[in-house]
Formats: structure tokens, sequence, C-alpha cells
């Protein structure tokens, strides 16, 4: 019996998680061999693992990949190196927020993807236009969600602090930052994984390495398969910082999870 | 001889969408000796709560002024310790580093907040969960765990603001017997804010008995009891 809020065991919670996967992959198959679809326009999973195969030993698929990955963690680093403490200002100091948030809120609906033909004409077609979408892309998000967080500190807390004889950078240090660092780790983890649709997005137009480089290179030979293995990589090294980042706001923010 | 006087001390908050201001204190005298302990009793709605939160400098007075040892009051600091009602213990801090915040802050060696630490971690009976985060805690462990944190920072006064309200009645009157042995070790300045008549006679030398709409102090009760009371 399932029932509200009732937890799973480890295994069960395991065994359940792929399953879903093996799921997917069954209807895909039924789909793909039962020939429901054209293989001109999805390729069945043993071809895809074939043309992935293809990829990494022939066309050194490898670079592409650590390629897209420096870009993503190099924007995004860029990002949020800067948008956080923006970010921490805005949400403590009320004059910075005034002085900001309009501009902020209006350049977050700002499409990335909008600017790359202009970025191009700006800093050409090299590595600091792609670095550029994906920061585009993550800062804005980063300072309003960031302020948001810093915005919602408890009062209490913060008066606490200050009965026990701290000053205003103190409370910023000492209360501000440690009552918010959990949530912004899980901000930067959300807006990572948005920032894999910006990379995407940068490689599609005027790139010459990288996942979304081969992805549209494959378009033009009909390599379904190709295409889908690019995808479904994305997919893992997403799954994998995922838990990589869990992982560490587990044991960072151990009282969190007490 | 340290002295905590409030001399007409009121508090007017603004009207509420077009409404009229409403007067949660009308302007209010009280002074409180060294060592004494007075309790300020009153239904809910009285203005005890924003008195104490004006003599912690959390809340300006509209009107007065309130001064500790011949210095007027002007914002919160550390020779006035405060216990809120709510949990505020920092839950990212252990409880010995909760206990030890004020102490940071203040600068002291680690030698000094460490003794510090462990005396009052045994003064309030958590030894044994110096290590734990406040959420590992019961309500009324968390609760010994701020009285511990704002004495750590030797204030000359303590305030408490129903510090005991969220707790069942057999750990409150734990909870009364453990603030009242520290009181008679330690003989601070203590201001008690309740709205339960039985503890406000059992922990005070003297009641501030306040009334509601518009806040007013009613009368200044001496208790004629032993002090502290031992039984209960």
């Amino acid at each position: 019996m399932i029932r509200p809020f009732q937890p799973v065991s480890a295994r069960a919670r395991v065994a359940l998680g792929l399953s879903f996967f093996a799921l997917f992959v069954a209807v895909w198959s039924v789909a793909t061999f039962g020939g429901f679809v054209s293989p001109t326009f999805l390729a069945d999973p043993l071809t895809m693992l074939a043309d992935g195969w293809f990829l990494l030993s022939r066309q050194d698929f490898l670079f592409d990949i650590g390629m897209t990955v420096w870009r993503v963690v190099g924007g995004f680093a860029l990002a949020a190196v800067l948008a956080v403490p923006i970010g921490i200002l805005m949400g403590a100091y009320k004059p910075v927020e005034a002085l900001l948030e309009p501009f902020v809120s209006f350049s977050r609906y700002l499409p990335a993807s909008a600017f790359v033909p202009l970025l191009i004409l700006w800093a050409g077609i090299g590595e600091t236009q792609k670095l550029l979408v994906i920061f585009i892309g993550s800062f804005f998000q980063i300072v309003l969600m960031v302020a948001g967080t810093v915005g919602a500190t408890r009062q209490d807390l913060v008066e606490a602090a200050y009965t026990l004889g701290a000053r205003d950078r103190g409370v910023v240090a000492r209360v501000v930052i440690p009552s918010g660092a959990p949530d912004i780790a899980e901000i930067l983890r959300l807006v990572l994984g948005w920032a894999w649709t910006y990379v995407i997005v940068a490689e599609l137009i005027g790139a010459s390495s990288g996942i979304g480089y081969m992805i549209i290179n494959s378009q033009a030979l009909m390599a379904t398969g190709q295409i889908i293995f690019g995808i479904i990589v994305i997919g893992l090294i997403g799954l994998v910082t995922d838990v990589l980042f869990k992982a560490m706001n587990h044991r960072l923010f151990a009282w969190r999870f007490a | 001889m340290s002295a905590l006087l409030i001399s007409g001390v009121g508090r007017v908050f603004p009207g509420v969408r077009g409404g009229k201001p409403v007067t949660a204190l009308q302007p209010t005298d009280l002074s409180v000796p060294s060592d004494d302990f007075v309790t300020i009793l009153g239904p809910s709605g009285c203005g005890k709560s924003t008195l104490l939160r004006i003599v912690a400098g959390l809340d300006r007075p509209t009107s007065g002024t309130v001064t500790l040892d011949g210095r007027p009051v002007t914002g919160p600091g550390p020779d006035r310790g405060m216990v809120f009602q709510s949990y505020t213990l920092f839950p990212w801090l252990t409880i010995e580093d909760n206990i030890g915040f004020g102490l940071r802050e203040k600068g002291a060696s680690a030698a000094e907040a460490r003794e510090t630490v462990a005396y009052y971690v045994d003064q309030v009976g958590l030894t044994g969960f110096e290590k734990h985060w406040p959420k590992q805690l019961s309500g009324g462990m968390q609760q010994r765990t701020a009285i511990a944190r704002a004495l750590a920072n030797d204030p000359k006064i303590l305030l408490l603001d129903e510090p005991f309200g969220a707790l069942d009645n057999q750990t409150r009157g734990l909870m009364q017997e453990l603030l009242l042995g520290i009181w008679e070790r330690q003989h601070k300045m203590v201001l008690f804010v309740t709205h339960d008549i039985e503890e406000a006679i059992f922990v005070g030398s003297r009641i501030v008995t306040m009334s509601a709409r518009p806040g007013r102090i009613k009368s200044i009760i001496p208790v004629d009891l032993p002090h502290p009371a031992t039984t209960r």
C-alpha cells in the first residue's frame, strides 16, 4: 500500500528510479524496432549506441564534451562569482535593492539566446562569446533568486544576533550568509541546469566544437542516433552534477539535514 | 550600582491603511535596581513585549528614554541579553557555538570562550549536547541554550520575553527553577515578561502589572514571599 509521505527504503528507491529508465527505453524500443516510427526520424536504441561509439572512437567526441563542459562551468562560475555577492547585497541592503532590482528584473526576461547574434558581432565566434551567452543567461537569475533568499532571512535570528553584540557586518557575515547558504547552493544547482540549455544554443550557432556543434552537424546528416546520443550525454552529465551537488550540500549543510 | 531607568517611554504605531494610530504603550516610568528580578505581567496587547523590545533596543520609543547605568539606550547591544519566546538559536551552529556566538563577536580569545561556554553548558544542564544542532534538541533544551547564550555575554540585564510560553507545564516549572537558580548565583537584573500570573509570582521579586488598550502600567507589587520561592 502506498500511503502519503511514507518513506521508501534505499534499495526500493534505486530500483524504482532505474525501472523508469528501463520503461523509457522499452517504449522507445517498441516504437522503433516495432516499425511504428520511421528510422529517418527516430533512431532505435542500438543505432544510437553504435552512433555514439562511432562518435567517441572516430570523431573525438570526448573533446567536444570537454569543450561544452568547460564552457558551461566557465560561464556559470563567472556568473556565480559576481551574482551571489550582488544578490546578497541586494537582499540585505534595501537601497541597493531599490537601485538594482527593477533593472535586474527587466534583464532577466531578456532571452540569452536572442543575444547570440549580437554577441557574435561583439565578441566573435570564439570562446568569449560562448561564455558570455551562459553568463547573460545565468547572472540575472542568480542575482534575483539570491536576493530573494537573503531578503527572507529570519528577522528573529537577526535581532538575536544584534542583542548578542553583533554589528551590521557581523550580522551579514554570521547570520545572513550562513542562514541563506543552503538555499543559495540550491539556486546554483538549479541555474547550472539552465546553463546547459544556453550552452547548446550558443553552440548551435557559430561553433566548431562542442556537443551542440555535433548535434547541428548531425542534423545535416539526418543522423538522429548521434543527436539522441548527444542529448543523452548531456542528460547524464546533468544527472552526475546533480548527485555531486546534492552530496556536497549534505556535507556542507549537515545542520539542515540533521 | 547598575540600574535600569525607563522614563516616559511610550510607543505609538502609525495607523494601518488610513486607520488611526495605535498607542501600544502609554508613556511609562519604571526603575529597576540592580539585583532585581522584575516580572511584567499582562494580557496580550498590553504593550509588555513592546516595552521589553524598547529596552532591548530592537524597537524605538516614540517618546521618553531608557537608560542603563546612566547611558541612554539607542540600539541593541551585548549589555542587554535577550531571550525570545520563539526559538532563535542559529540552526547552523552547534549548541556550544550558539552559546559562544556573542563571545566571538566580542573578540574573546578561543581559550576564554571555551571556558565560558563550558561553564554555561554546565549551568543549564546541557553537558553531552555541546555538538548537537538546535533542531536535535527539545523546546526546553533550546530555550536553556538561549538563556546560556544570553548569559555567556555577561550582560548587565537579562530580558526574557515569555521565554517558556511554548513549553509544557512540567518543563516550564523546571525552567523557572533553573532560571532562579542561576539568578541566585549571579544576581543580575532580570526583566521577565509573561502573561502567566503564577509564573510572575513564582519567579519575580516584584511584579509590574499592565493592562491593555492603551497599554499602561497598572500597579507595581512587591512579592511578599521568600524569594526565590523554593516550593511550589
